[in-house]
Formats: structure tokens, C-alpha cells, sequence
């Protein structure tokens, strides 16, 4: 998936699974909770589709609260989740 | 002593900081005054509440999501001398005034039924319900308990740490919300007891792998709808579950759920009075110093207490009782429906009717629906109104408020 991707993939999973009513707020430097109103229970319903769904293995390490702060963060984040290390090193 | 996420902290680490406290003016002298606390940093959270129960003062925990303006305003509305926001060193003074009584733990209802209450217990009754709670739970100090949950709320704070600590095992206190993380956890503590309310435990059903298993995990705070028990209960040697409210603590401990009604045996330091299967009753509490009615229904058979619902949410249609759970779990149990919350609305002729909201992975006929549920229930107890969303509004703390979907008139 392309960055662009992620983020109509994310903008789908929260108008149409988490319905967030906050929508309209919708943008990449929107952040997740004072923006958009997610609270930890949207959080973890995020993680599921995301994993589920969308087939992202997120971690299980502690979450970066930098990654998850905003919408673009977040996108950022899944991002370097598809790429293999090595590969992320030959970018540099 | 115990961990915070993959930090360990001695009882040296726990004395380190008391010293520190103790050379700061405003916590050395916190005895019979009220503390209020909003801080993100656990251990310096749990190490100060512990400070202030030996200090004999009274701590009023607050969610550290809770912005700064929102702490003052429930500090304040809970009588508290000081607020400590986000570190122990800048005090915010709120108020010189003397409360009727020191030495507790005060904390806000959930406002499930209405504005938040303020309740306050003696660290005297909380140490008696941990007694109590400790001598039935089935778990010994090898067994480690994963707290998956706010340890500003009761039921993370005395059930998952105090009683941990108790019976001398070193709790794992989880802030990192990561499910993947909860579950690397548990692989950690083979022998474990999860604290988690339902939404995590059912997220982490869903997401575990590679034939691994839950050891315990214990459920608490709102029932769980039977098919989410039934796969959880698939991968867990054992469901436990227990009941409580903010005024009493941990009432009951169900060792081996296998109906989500049934809350379990009382602890013997209450009594638990309720109705029995034919006429459930509100549920009553009794302990040494108060009778709590608690407004919720429930029955006790066998010496085991089960809930139905709410005071509030039970439906009554033209004198028959409707416990919302019993619909919903046979709405649940259709295959194409993700989620279902049943509730009452008010018709200003016939009086109160089921309602239903769904959420669901295929589109359903309502006609369908109405024959599905037709198979399983009672005519009075088939929701009149079915509406399909696509997701089901809770409060902040996670719990639905059929209270506030039933309100609006039925057309």
C-alpha cells in the first residue's frame, strides 16, 4: 500500500467501523484523540481492523504514543511497518 | 515489588520514593488532608497512593487522560485540598475547608445512571475487602496478575494490585494499551491472571495466535454478551468474573464463568441479598458499616448471584419484565450481527417497548431478524424498533448507556 492508500484505508475504517461523528475533522494532522475523539476502546477497535482486516502486523512491543498522535503519524507509522528493514535501510 | 509495562520496581525503589515525599512539604504533612491525582507515570502514582493510606490521608484518583481543566473540576467537586497534575512538585491549592471524614479513597461513580456521585471508603473497609477478596480468589503467589486495566478505578487498583500484592505475587501493570503487547505478556507469565474489561478481552480473542491460551483472565464492569464469552472461553483455562460497584468494592467472584450472568459466590465479608429466579430483585449489599442498594436486578440461586440488568434498563411491556442482555444475546447469536444493544423507549399510549440498534457484516432483512428472534423469544420480548448502525454509542469509560439510546419518543 501506498501512504496515500493507508490514508483512505484509515479514513475508511473510522467513518465506516469506529463511525467516528468527528469526521469532518478528518485530515492528516488531525490527531486521534483531541481532534477526532477516540478514546482507548476506539484505539484497540482501530488496532483489530487494521490487523484483521487490513492484514498489518502491528507489533507487540509498547506503542509509540508519537506514532498514534495523529492521523498522518499514524499513516507514517503503518508505512514503515510494510517495508522490511533492510529495504528502509537502502532508502537512506 | 511489581512492574510497570517492562519496568521493574524494588520495595528499595518504592522506600527511594517515599524519602522523596517525605521531603516535600506538601505530601510530608498529607495526613487528614485530600489529595487529588491525575499523573501518567504509574509508579509514581501507586507509590504516592500507597504513601498516602499510611499517612492516613485520603487520595482522590483521576484518569490521567483527563485534561488539566477536567482534573480541577472534579478535584475540586470531590473536596480536595490539592490537585497534583501531571508531576508530584506543582501543587494546584484548591481548598482550606475540612472534610467531614480523612483516610479515604474517593471516587466518582460512572454516571451510567445519571451526574457522577462522589463516594468515599475507609482504607479500614478496603483492607477488609482485600482480605476477603484474597481468601476466595483461586490464585496463589506464583500466579501473576496482568493488570489490563485503569489502576485510577477500583477494580485495577484493589482487585488487580492491592490483592496482588497481598497475596505476594509481583503484579505486571500494563499503560500500554497495544493488544499485541498485552498478548506478548501473557506469553511472558505463563501462569497468569488477566485483568481486562470485555471490549480488550474480546479484542485479544481475536487477535491471538499459534495455538496459544489464555491461563485465567477475570471480567469485570459490564457483561459480557455470551457468544464473545464462548470464544474466549475456548482459548482460557479459566473465566472468572466478578461484581462490585464503587461504594462496596469486589461483592462476588465467579470462579468458572459459564453463563455471563452469573456473578459468583459472595465474599465473606458482605452480605448479597437479591430475589430468586422467579421474582429477581434489586441487588443488595450489606457490610459491617452500610446497606448499599445497588439498582441493579438480579436473582441468587445455589448460592450464586446473577444479574439481569440495570434497575433502569429492565423493559417492562404491559407488566412482563425484559432484561435487555437475554435479547441481545439471542440477537448476537445471528451470524451476520457484530454488535446488538437493546433498550427501552417510551409510547406515549402502550407504554414502554423493547428497541433494538445492530451492528452487522451483511445486510439483514428486518423480516428476518423479527423470524430469527421469533424462534427464541417471547412476543413481548422482540424489539419493536430495529435499527441498523454502524457502531453502537458508548460513554467514555466503555460502557453503553441504554439509558440515553432509549431517549427520544417511539414513533
Amino acid at each position: 500500500m501506498t501512504r496515500e492508500e493507508i490514508l483512505l484505508a484509515l479514513y475508511d475504517i473510522m467513518q465506516h467501523q469506529l463511525e467516528l461523528p468527528s469526521m469532518a475533522a478528518f485530515h492528516e494532522d488531525a490527531r486521534l484523540n483531541e481532534d477526532l475523539y477516540m478514546d482507548s476502546i476506539m484505539i484497540l477497535q482501530l488496532i483489530l481492523h487494521l490487523e484483521v482486516d487490513l492484514g498489518f502486523d502491528i507489533p507487540d512491543e509498547m506503542l509509540v504514543p508519537k506514532d498514534f498522535r495523529t492521523v498522518g503519524s499514524l499513516a507514517d507509522f503503518l508505512n514503515r511497518l510494510q517495508k522490511p528493514v533492510t529495504a528502509e535501510a537502502s532508502y537512506d | 515489588m511489581f512492574f510497570v509495562n517492562d519496568q521493574y520496581y524494588t520495595l528499595d525503589d518504592l522506600e527511594q520514593q517515599y524519602t522523596e515525599f517525605e521531603n516535600t512539604p506538601h505530601l510530608r504533612d498529607c495526613g487528614n488532608r485530600r489529595l487529588a491525582v491525575c499523573m501518567p507515570d504509574v509508579f509514581q502514582w501507586l507509590a504516592l497512593c500507597l504513601f498516602v493510606r499510611r499517612k492516613g490521608g485520603s487520595i482522590v484518583p483521576i484518569h490521567p487522560s483527563v485534561p488539566k481543566e477536567g482534573a480541577i473540576r472534579v478535584a475540586s467537586s470531590a473536596g480536595s485540598h490539592i490537585l497534583l497534575y501531571g508531576n508530584t512538585h506543582t501543587p494546584i491549592e484548591l481548598s482550606e475547608q475540612k472534610n467531614a471524614r480523612e483516610g479515604v479513597l474517593v471516587q466518582m461513580s460512572s454516571g451510567t445512571t445519571g451526574a457522577p456521585k462522589c463516594i468515599e471508603r475507609s482504607w479500614d473497609c478496603i483492607e477488609l475487602e482485600l482480605e476477603s477478596y484474597v481468601s476466595v480468589l483461586p490464585a496463589d503467589h506464583q500466579t501473576t496478575s496482568i493488570v489490563a486495566c485503569p489502576v485510577t478505578h477500583s477494580y485495577g487498583l484493589i482487585c488487580g494490585v492491592f490483592a496482588s500484592l497481598r497475596r505476594g505475587a509481583e503484579p505486571v501493570i500494563l499503560s500500554n494499551m497495544n493488544p499485541k503487547y498485552v498478548l506478548k505478556k501473557i506469553k511472558e507469565h505463563p501462569k497468569h491472571i488477566l485483568y481486562g474489561a470485555p471490549a480488550l478481552l474480546h479484542t485479544l480473542t481475536l487477535l491471538i495466535r499459534d495455538g496459544a491460551r489464555f491461563d485465567c483472565v477475570m471480567t469485570s464492569g459490564t457483561l459480557m454478551p455470551s457468544v464473545w464469552l464462548e470464544s474466549l472461553k475456548s482459548i482460557t483455562n479459566r473465566v472468572l468474573q466478578q461484581y462490585g460497584c464503587s461504594e462496596a468494592g469486589c461483592v462476588a467472584i465467579h470462579p468458572d464463568v459459564s453463563d455471563p450472568r452469573e456473578m459468583g459466590y459472595p465474599l465473606p465479608h458482605v452480605n448479597v441479598e437479591a430475589g430468586s429466579r422467579e421474582y429477581p430483585g434489586e441487588i443488595i449489599i450489606r457490610d459491617s458499616e452500610k446497606t448499599i442498594f445497588t439498582k441493579d436486578l438480579g436473582y441468587v440461586e445455589d448460592g450464586v448471584l446473577s444479574f439481569l440488568a440495570r434497575m433502569d434498563d429492565t423493559i417492562n411491556v404491559a407488566g412482563l419484565n425484559v432484561y435487555p442482555q437475554e435479547v441481545e444475546d439471542v440477537l448476537m447469536a445471528e451470524p451476520r450481527i457484530a454488535e446488538a444493544v437493546v433498550y427501552k423507549k417510551i409510547h406515549p399510549l402502550s407504554g414502554e417497548r423493547v428497541c433494538a440498534q445492530y451492528v452487522c457484516t451483511q445486510p439483514i432483512e428486518e423480516q428476518e431478524l423479527r423470524e430469527w428472534c421469533r424462534e427464541y423469544l417471547a412476543p413481548y420480548q422482540i424489539p419493536m424498533e430495529f435499527i441498523q448502525t454502524e457502531e453502537i454509542e458508548k460513554l467514555p469509560n466503555g460502557k453503553i448507556s441504554r439509558k440515553r439510546l432509549g431517549e427520544g419518543v417511539l414513533a
